[in-house]
């Protein structure tokens, strides 16, 4: 191969990287902004003391954790606590009217799939941060994304994820309906 | 400097080669695996509200209350309710409750048979042929009959009605996995139904009964079964055999001997007085003389008995198994001479008496109806096959005995099937969940209960509620009989229990669910319709008022039989049995494959179990398809050997029929309902079957 085949190969190849690293994901991802800027940093932080569990309750029968509802919210934010924008509208928008903020899920399960945070959280004892990396510690929410063919979440959680971490840990590794309803 | 062909061919060849190290193939590739699915099944995720609703569970006689979970308009998941007093859970097939609605034997209007096939007719056409076929089957001096599943309805007081208009109408049952409890209230000299003080019973044996798997109230026994002993007299190691203390290996048949040796050993330990007639029976019944019949040494039967005397308060259960048939009527009636010998009747921990659901509880309710083996064979003009299911099998062989020649049959069943393909008429009632339907008491119940089930889904415009149908029967015969729609039928029951007095309402809160005292009829049935329940109080006189019982005694033809030697037939004896609910007229949901196809949890209908004895004698291996063959009949199975399964035998399920769950239509026959043997008693577990390769 001489130098100039070379080159048209090398520029063909760092094309299709270019292509398929930075525009396919845009080309193929729908994105959302949430509803409204959210700090897990400034929440979780030492000052207000709160852990996940705090917001993010598990239901009793240990459905899905939970986008905490505006009344967990407007328990402090009943006024504004600081002068952002989002703050103001926070309180004028959501907290006066009584209106749920209508946060996007980022793991939202497709409806034939049921995923108990209870008996992953509670009995198997493994931290939020395992499924959730970094969350915790974001100063703001990343856009929520949407595979165009699909219709899933960016964020959802692969099968051969679920799959690997049973069968690591012999939990209901045969077991079809353990996850599937 | 111009580009030349070469150059482009090598750019691209780069391209593709840089592509493989990004995610557009694979992420490609990933995504797009789901237009590898069927069209029709690519699944949609619903969208709309999350609601969540209260139903009741009634593919089997438990009635397991149920939270339902809509996204808009579809319902997308079924729990149990663990919150509801009555609840407890739900089983594998109670989850898929659901999904029924969508099955692919759904049948969504009224036909005619037409030679072979079926033709769509309106429901007028429908309700006119069969008011033709009643005026013939009077004509020719044939009786009319409605075989209902799950008495004690309010769409079975509609059939009541009707038929008591009728100068030959018929109300049939079939025997229930409480029929040993039935056989013994029959014996009261007050009638009374009878239920089973399990929180204070020490000692339970079972005669074939899949206790520990699907009998009464599971959530019940579970409570119980800490503190309780179950022995389980099986002829194989049945799924409620495995899960028991101890487990009695028996010869397939030999219930009512194994009764009457157990009987006669526990009388010989407590040295009982017996009333001549029951000492009489008892003679002849001496463990070490029906070794041969039974199956068990003398020893072990006395071990046994003993083992009962000192777990006392014990209780014996027959009903035969939902996939295996009920047991003959002597059978019974001798588990219900041990249970009188055990002093069980009446006792504390024992078989109690129950009051009946108000507004059931008229005297000529029980006359009225008529065991479908003690129908005369030949005599039934027109059969309809009442929609509601027990979930326990029933040949079609046990069925078409009594039709006389010409006879018609109509099924209101909502699902084709084994039976719905043999009706002239089918006017399909809808599905689980898409009509009104009630959970009334357990067979074990110590006390009456009721709670509805609201139709949560639109049912197709076809189907026709079967109180609807009978009121549009009764229309079309110019009676004036059973008019009243299924919603005022269930509104007059709520306002009867109210009127009772009797019991406690239990309403549905937003924090589970409380005590209620409805106001009046109208919020009484409101809170029922939402998910509530009513509970019956203790009985007064408690355990310890003893009802007067006169038992009545096995027949002396099946007396002398039993206490002859077993003659063993040619080929093996076959053992049918099904799960709760998986053999009855509702096919199962087709994701139960995972169960039964794809995990091996339970025995599909489609393995045969035989000793390894068995199969090296005539030459099969493991996992051999083979054929089994019965009297008229052979069905195709996949050999599969177990060492604890005594020689002579072969087991095989019932259900679910593979041809439900997803395998083509016109297949060969599969499982054990094919090979079953109608007998004079209305028992069907006594076949004999050979096994070849296939």
């Amino acid at each position: 191969m001489n130098r100039r085949a070379l080159a048209a190969f090398a520029t063909g190849a760092a094309l299709a990287l270019a292509f398929g690293w930075a525009a396919f994901p845009r080309l193929l991802y729908a994105t959302s902004e949430q509803p409204l800027r959210f700090s897990h940093k400034t929440h979780a932080s030492d000052k207000t003391g709160f852990g996940c569990a705090d917001c993010h309750a598990t239901s009793d029968d240990g459905r899905f954790a939970g986008i905490p509802r505006l009344e967990s919210c407007a328990g402090c934010h009943a006024e504004p606590q600081g002068g952002t924008a989002d703050e103001k509208r926070l309180v004028e928008e959501y907290v006066k009217p009584g209106r749920e903020i209508e946060w996007l899920v980022y793991a939202r399960q497709p409806e034939n799939v049921r995923f108990p945070h209870a008996i992953h959280v509670k009995r198997a004892g493994i931290a939020c941060e395992r499924c959730h990396p970094g969350h915790g510690e974001s100063d703001a929410l990343p856009a929520h994304a949407t595979d165009r063919i699909t219709g899933q979440s960016r964020g959802l959680q692969k099968m051969s994820e679920c799959e690997g971490c049973h069968a690591e840990h012999a939990a209901s590794r045969t077991a079809c309906l353990a996850c599937h309803k | 400097m111009p580009f030349s062909r070469r150059d482009v061919l090598f750019g691209l060849g780069g391209g593709l080669a840089g592509a493989t190290l990004t995610p557009i193939p694979w992420k490609l590739l990933d995504d797009s695996a789901i237009w590898t699915q069927r069209r029709h099944a690519l699944p949609v995720p619903a969208r709309g509200p999350v609601s969540e609703r209260a139903a009741v569970c009634t593919l089997c006689p438990a009635g397991c209350p149920v939270r339902v979970r809509f996204h808009g308009a579809r319902p997308v998941a079924v729990a149990g309710n663990r919150a509801h007093p009555l609840g407890g859970g739900a089983c594998a097939i109670g989850l898929t409750l659901h999904h029924l609605a969508y099955h692919p034997l759904r049948l969504a209007g009224p036909a005619l048979r037409v030679g072979q096939g079926r033709a769509a007719v309106t429901l007028d056409a429908a309700v006119a042929r069969v008011a033709q076929a009643l005026a013939a089957a009077e004509s020719r001096g044939e009786r009319v009959a409605v075989l209902d599943r799950r008495p004690g309805r309010v769409a079975s007081d509609a059939w009541r009605q009707l038929l008591a208009a009728l100068p030959r109408g018929l109300y049939v049952t079939t025997p229930g996995e409480g029929e040993t409890l039935a056989t013994l209230a029959g014996g009261l000299v007050k009638p009374s139904a009878l239920g089973l003080d399990l929180e204070h019973t020490r000692t339970l044996v079972s005669f074939g009964a899949p206790l520990l798997d699907g009998w009464g109230r599971p959530a019940r026994m579970r409570a119980a079964r800490r503190g309780l002993r179950v022995v389980q007299l099986d002829a194989w190691r049945s799924p409620s055999a495995a899960l028991a203390d101890e487990w009695v290996r028996v010869r397939p048949g030999s219930e009512g001997p194994m009764a009457l040796a157990l009987a006669h050993a526990v009388a010989r330990e407590r040295s009982l007085a017996l009333e001549a007639d029951v000492a009489r029976v008892l003679d002849g019944f001496a463990p070490e003389r029906v070794v041969s019949r039974t199956g068990v040494e003398p020893g072990r039967v006395v071990a046994l008995a003993r083992t009962l005397l000192q777990g006392a308060p014990a209780v014996a259960i027959g009903g035969g198994d939902p996939g295996g048939g009920p047991l003959s009527a002597d059978a019974e009636r001798a588990i219900a001479l041990l249970n009188v010998v055990l002093g069980s009747v009446g006792a504390l921990g024992g078989l109690v008496p129950r009051a009946p659901l108000p507004g059931t509880d008229r005297e000529d309710a029980a006359r009225a109806s008529v065991r479908l083996a003690d129908v005369a064979a030949g005599s039934v003009g027109v059969l309809v096959l009442d929609a509601a299911d027990d979930g326990r099998a029933l040949p079609w062989p046990v069925v078409a005995r009594v039709l006389a020649k010409d006879a018609v049959v109509v099924s209101l069943l909502p699902f084709d099937g084994p039976l719905a393909r043999q009706a002239d008429v089918l006017v399909p009632a809808p599905a689980p969940l898409e009509g009104w339907d009630e959970a009334l008491p357990t067979a074990d119940a110590v006390a009456a209960s009721w709670a509805l089930s609201a139709a949560l889904l639109t049912p197709p415009a076809g189907t026709t509620d079967t109180v609807a149908f009978v009121s549009r029967l009764a229309e079309a015969l110019g009676r004036d009989a059973a008019r009243a729609t299924h919603e005022d039928r269930l509104r007059a029951r709520a306002a009867a229990i109210r009127a009772s007095g009797r019991g406690r309402f239990v309403a549905r809160t937003d924090g589970g669910y409380a005590d209620a005292t409805p106001a009046d009829d109208g919020a009484c049935f409101d809170a029922l319709a939402a998910g509530g329940c009513w509970i019956d109080g203790p009985r007064e006189g408690g355990p310890s008022a003893q009802p007067t019982l006169r038992p009545t005694l096995p027949r002396a033809e099946a007396l002398e039989r039993w206490a002859s030697p077993a003659i063993e037939g040619d080929g093996l004896a076959l053992v049918a049995f099904a799960a709760r609910g998986t053999a009855g007229t509702t096919p199962p949901s087709p994701l139960l494959t995972k169960l039964y196809q794809e995990s091996d949890l339970r025995l599909p209908a489609t393995a045969a179990l035989v000793s390894p004895d068995v199969a090296s004698r005539l030459g099969l291996v493991e996992r051999q398809p083979v054929r089994v063959e019965g009297a008229a009949v052979a069905v195709r199975a996949e050999l599969r050997t177990d060492p604890t399964l005594p020689p002579g035998r072969l087991v095989l399920a019932a259900g679910p029929d593979p041809q439900t769950l997803h395998a083509p239509r016109g297949e060969a026959p599969r499982g054990a309902l094919p090979l079953a043997t109608p007998q004079a008693d209305g028992a069907w577990r006594e076949a004999r079957v050979r096994v070849r390769e296939a």
